[in-house]
């Protein structure tokens, strides 16, 4: 069963939402999760990463992916993305099943794991070339070029990624998500190792991205950068929905419930409702 | 679903990936802070070409039937060899993806029927290098390059993809399956040694091989037993495919029957590819359910556990930290332990390899001699690949291990402390059985075994040497560790042939001065050219491994992981 959104209200009143209410339609969800599970076995049992997750992620709409460590973050974040099999229920972008049709998904779908992992001998164009072939980009060359030149990765067009800094391997990594047209955008800690110009070049991105259209979800611990630049919050706990809502809900349902350490500010910080939501 | 074998891209991939490489090789190769390396390797290289060169203009062509049944033989060896790595030391996943293969490939629109082939195609440029090395040294016995080169290429091929379809069946087929495969390949294993060991031990001279040094002729025997197998109704079916290999390299005309085999022999290989890509499928298709049933179990059991449930309230040190040497060496042995049952089935190869002389009725003089020329060989030849427990294994924490607060030459000890103590487990194992088999006094043996922890140490350290000179991935197939691995064992063989004529050398010595220098009245000269030889020995390993470990310890302080580190894919 579908975990309903009870906060149409709520998403049109954040000012990033304003993407999100541009294509909301009944059957135009981009992103959805139907009492999605995974698991793992390992040495001591089987360890259920994620439990029963049902969401859904709108067109336009940037979701901000949160909870602790080891909280199954990542975990979902790969299963959408079709590198993890999928223990227990379905996923689906774009109307197409990650299981059953995961080229036709996966064609929708652009990944920036949290730890880019690059061909070491191959160089940064090179990378752009094979990401344009793969996702069959016609005359990709102006388009690689404009990429290079917002993410300062101009005079490294030659370098091996070998060669490259963890930050710059970083922003090749999102170069080759942006080359492609994606209709939805998984980003896993997308700010580790990226310079102050990187991230508002990443900031600035996203939200135009969500403007066209792209659903998007970003998991981080940044929380200020999450309530910045997303529209709603899914708090994962165990790997459990532990609340999933605009961030006004998440402040009307968590901003005055108290906690050990809690201040005594009326304007709570997300940071502060996020530990009240978890504690 | 589209009918091509695998995506353009891929093939970009392939061929930019091949041009670095190459590349990468030719800078590594020429660095200046290579020269040495790059001095013995071309050194290595020369002697190997020249072995090659000479076995290629000096030899005599083999008999053709008989050459023909012995590389239908080593092919089918080579294969049975690989599956049962497979069946017993189960893969942690088929094809062993990067973990930028994993990113990049499979969040990618990519069928998974084309990744597949891509990673099959990728072994299959390494048959090619194989193939051409192998019809070089065949020269002498080939009528027909090319056709040689043809057969030789489509019987690897065969091989490697065999050996593909049972790893992807043994990991998609779950606990049960790997459980039923063991079973089966045990089984079959122990009574192929029965009956060959039958076969043998109903021979005249079955007593002489099996007292030879190292059990050679026995070993042979086994192996001339194995290979006549091959004629009985299940071993003519097993070794069937092989032979159309084997005859199409060494094919006498053009004719039809060669036309006949060629086609069997692609039939053959295309059929295994095309095995392998539908074991892939079933194997994704029963994974999933295996997942779906295990979550379904985990649910409903009282054990199922979230990842934050399952930490245990344990209290966890280090015995010793001995400067940080007791500390890297505990981490060394908890790797042991997760891995014991391997360790365990590696080492009861060489044990009971060395224990054969002893089933020997007669035994002479040169026994106990036999024997420690056994242990040495096995220890030298085997245990370091068994034994990966030092630098080797840490090809990805080299980094990590220079930042940590101990001496290079701690970090260097520590690594070195549980593979030599293994191996000295090991020869104590193998010793101790000769001991209760009478073959020489206790005492001997004690001395035996006190004599070889110094050899244990200059073998892994010696290993050890090696890998840091070119850090190299454990799993890795491709060019460059087809030419690492040829030049290696020529450089093992060198060194081995250099230190048994040392040896010899100085027990020549040893006995001149037993004789002439070193006369005392009470003792035998005897007495005194052994505890020369054994001193002498033992005071050269320990010269030369410490010698080996101070080289150790500065490649490890030098060590750049910039320019250094492996390509991790």
């Amino acid at each position: 069963m579908f975990f309903q959104l009870p906060f149409t209200h709520a998403l049109a009143s954040h000012p990033r939402s304003r993407a999100a209410n541009l294509f909301k339609r009944q059957d135009a969800l981009l992103i959805s999760l139907n009492q999605f599970s995974k698991c793992y076995e390992g040495n001591s049992g089987v360890a259920i990463a994620v439990s029963q997750l049902s969401m859904e992620v709108q067109p336009g709409q940037v979701l901000g992916l949160v909870g602790r460590n080891g909280a199954g973050k990542t975990s979902t974040l790969k299963s959408i993305a079709g590198i993890l099999s999928i223990s227990g229920g379905t996923i689906e972008i774009d109307g197409f099943d990650v299981a059953d049709n995961p080229v036709d998904a996966k064609y929708r779908t652009a990944y920036v794991p949290d730890d880019p992992e690059l061909f070491h001998d191959l160089t940064v164009e090179q990378h752009l070339q094979f990401v344009a072939s793969v996702y069959q980009i016609q005359s990709p060359g102006a388009r690689i070029a404009e990429l290079l030149s917002d993410f300062e990765l101009e005079s490294k067009r030659d370098s091996p990624a070998k060669d490259l800094s963890r930050g710059m391997r970083q922003k090749l990594a999102i170069c080759c998500a942006w080359l492609q047209s994606p209709k939805a955008m998984l980003l896993d800690e997308p700010m580790t190792g990226l310079d102050p110009y990187g991230i508002r070049m990443l900031k600035q991105s996203v939200t135009r991205q969500a403007e066209t259209g792209v659903a998007v979800i970003i998991s981080s611990h940044l929380l200020a950068m999450v309530e910045d630049i997303c529209s709603d919050i899914l708090i994962l706990d165990e790997g459990r929905n532990k609340f999933y809502g605009t961030l006004e809900q998440l402040k009307l349902r968590f901003g005055n419930t108290p906690f050990e350490g809690a201040s005594n500010s009326p304007q709570r910080s997300l940071e502060e409702i996020y530990f009240s939501a978890l504690n | 679903m589209n009918s091509r074998i695998t995506h353009p891209a891929l093939h970009r991939l392939l061929w930019h990936r091949a041009a670095a490489k190459m590349k990468g090789i030719g800078s590594r190769l020429f660095a200046p802070k290579r020269w040495l390396v790059t001095l013995i390797a071309f050194g290595l290289a020369f002697v190997w070409l020249s072995q090659i060169l000479a076995s290629v203009f000096l030899r005599q062509p083999a008999d053709p039937s008989l050459l023909s049944e012995r590389i239908a033989l080593g092919m089918m060896g080579f294969t049975l060899w690989q599956v049962a790595k497979v069946i017993f030391r189960k893969p942690v996943e088929p094809f062993e993806w990067t973990p930028c293969e994993k990113q990049l490939l499979q969040s990618a629109p990519i069928e998974r029927r084309e990744l597949v082939s891509y990673r099959l195609l990728t072994t299959g440029y390494s048959v090619l290098l194989k193939a051409a090395c192998f019809v070089l040294v065949m020269i002498p016995d080939l009528n027909y390059l090319i056709v040689g080169f043809v057969g030789c290429m489509l019987g690897l091929a065969f091989c490697e993809f065999a050996k593909t379809v049972i790893e992807v069946v043994i990991y998609g087929g779950g606990k049960r399956a790997s459980l039923v495969a063991r079973i089966l390949a045990g089984v079959g294993i122990a009574s192929v040694l029965v009956i060959c060991c039958a076969k043998v031990a109903g021979q005249p001279d079955a007593a002489e091989m099996l007292a030879s040094p190292a059990a050679w002729k026995f070993l042979l025997a086994i192996a001339y037993a194995a290979g006549e197998l091959t004629h009985s109704g299940i071993g003519a079916v097993v070794a069937g495919p092989f032979r159309f290999f084997s005859d199409i390299m060494l094919t006498k005309s053009l004719d039809m029957t060669l036309a006949t085999n060629m086609l069997s022999g692609f039939a053959l290989t295309a059929g295994s590819f095309w095995a392998a890509l539908n074991a892939d499928r079933w194997m994704v298709g029963n994974r999933q359910q295996l997942e779906r049933q295990m979550l379904r179990r985990a649910r409903s059991s009282a054990s199922a556990k979230t990842t934050f449930s399952n930490a245990k309230n344990r209290v966890v040190s280090v015995p010793y930290r001995l400067g940080g040497v007791g500390s890297i060496a505990w981490r060394q042995f908890l790797g042991a332990w997760h891995y014991r049952s391997s360790i365990f089935f590696s080492f009861l190869l060489p044990v009971i390899l060395c224990c054969i002389p002893l089933f020997s009725n007669t035994r002479t003089g040169a026994s106990p001699l036999f024997l420690i020329a056994s242990v040495a060989f096995y220890s030298y030849l085997l245990l370091p690949a068994a034994l990966m427990l030092d630098f080797r294994r840490d090809v990805d924490r080299l980094s990590v291990l220079k930042t940590l607060p101990i001496s290079p030459m701690n970090i260097v000890l520590g690594q070195l402390v549980v593979p030599v103590t293994m191996c000295s487990v090991f020869q104590a194992i193998v010793f101790l059985i000769s001991g209760m088999f009478g073959v020489a006094s206790a005492g001997c043996l004690l001395v035996c075994w006190l004599a070889f922890i110094p050899m244990n140490l200059l073998i892994m350290s010696f290993e050890n040497l090696i890998f840091m000179l070119y850090p190299y991935r454990r799993n890795k197939e491709g060019v460059d560790v087809f030419l690492r691995t040829i030049l290696t064992f020529t450089g093992k063989g060198l060194t081995w042939g250099a230190g048994a004529a040392l040896v010899f050398l100085w027990a020549l010595a040893c006995k001149y001065l037993a004789e002439n220098v070193f006369v005392f009245g009470s003792v035998s000269p005897a007495t005194v050219a052994t505890t020369l030889l054994v001193g002498g020995c033992t005071a050269l390993v320990l010269g030369i491994a410490t010698g080996i470990i101070c080289l150790l310890v500065r490649l490890f302080d030098r060590y750049d992981p910039s320019s250094d580190a492996v390509a991790m894919n």
